[in-house]
């Protein structure tokens, strides 16, 4: 992955984990925290400049949050679904 | 004794057009823009990036510090400087003013775009400040599959659109500098923008 924006972030990780991962990234890559709306949003951060390690530790943030966000889509699935049951 | 070596070198003076690219992605910290061997920014590390298109004599870069200058009454020269501002600009005279993506990107604050079924528009009022990340691209003279780049890495254009001449004699175009904010949780000597170049 070369790039994270918004969108690939929210489409990972869920829309409510998206912003503070991206900040996390922010802070990590020291790409600035205080970067406003750029067009309608956060800009993309380039990830491509990031040293090997914190390239893996970002792979490995979104791969945490992309199982957490599926865990939770998925117990929230049984919980409607029980709730149908009833 | 020997004398000292001159420094006289052509191909480091720049002589070549460049291109103005907007809507980039952020660099890390100590890292810079990422570009495709064609000097063109690298489109999946930077996905928005649009390029702004024909100018009509070129881009204009600046980066203009103030400096506040102490005295003391005995000596007639400053004792001290100290810088106390810095400016950072980005100009040019775009000519490609009806196209909707660049138009956008020059009157983001107070231009809003829509679009429907057989047009599109830009309304102007007071809108949300937005920022854009743009870089001036040109090839060296001493290489030129290798690039050098002016990039101000939060940017907005504070000409508006000032003196838009529409006329059959000339082609149209817009006056645009785009001043650079700085991000102020970057590092601190890095927080407005870069000049570098590939070697």
């Amino acid at each position: 992955m070369k790039a994270v924006t918004m969108k690939s972030l929210q489409e990972k990780a869920g829309k409510d984990n998206a912003r503070a991962l991206y900040m996390r990234i922010a802070k990590l890559g020291k790409y600035g925290t205080d970067l406003g709306d750029f067009e309608g949003g956060l800009p993309p951060l380039d990830l491509s400049g990031l040293s090997e390690a914190k390239q893996r530790q970002v792979e490995e943030w979104l791969e945490a949050a992309a199982s957490e966000s599926a865990a939770a889509e998925s117990a929230e699935k049984k919980s409607t679904k029980k709730e149908g049951n009833k | 004794m020997a004398g000292t070596a001159t420094n006289n070198d052509v191909t480091v003076i720049a002589n070549s057009p460049g291109q103005l690219w907007a809507g980039l992605a952020i660099p890390a910290g100590g890292a810079a823009l990422t570009l495709d061997t064609d000097g063109t920014p690298d489109a999946t590390a930077n996905p928005s990036a649009i390029h702004l298109g024909m100018t009509r004599e070129g881009a204009v870069f600046n980066v203009k510090p103030a400096f506040e200058q102490f005295y003391a009454d005995e000596f007639s020269s400053p004792i001290k400087v100290r810088m106390t501002a810095l400016e950072a600009t980005l100009s040019a005279e775009l000519l490609q003013i009806t196209d909707a993506d660049v138009l956008q990107k020059i009157t983001a604050g107070f231009g809003t775009y829509s679009s429907a079924l057989g047009y599109e528009r830009t309304t102007f009022g007071v809108g949300v400040q937005s920022y854009t990340s743009i870089a001036l691209i040109f090839p060296t003279e001493a290489d030129v599959t290798k690039f050098a780049v002016f990039h101000l890495y939060k940017a907005f254009n504070e000409n508006g659109l000032d003196s838009v001449a529409i006329t059959r004699k000339g082609m149209s175009g817009i006056n645009v500098m785009f001043r650079g904010v700085d991000i102020t949780t970057r590092t601190a000597t890095d927080t407005v923008g870069a000049y570098w170049k590939q070697v």
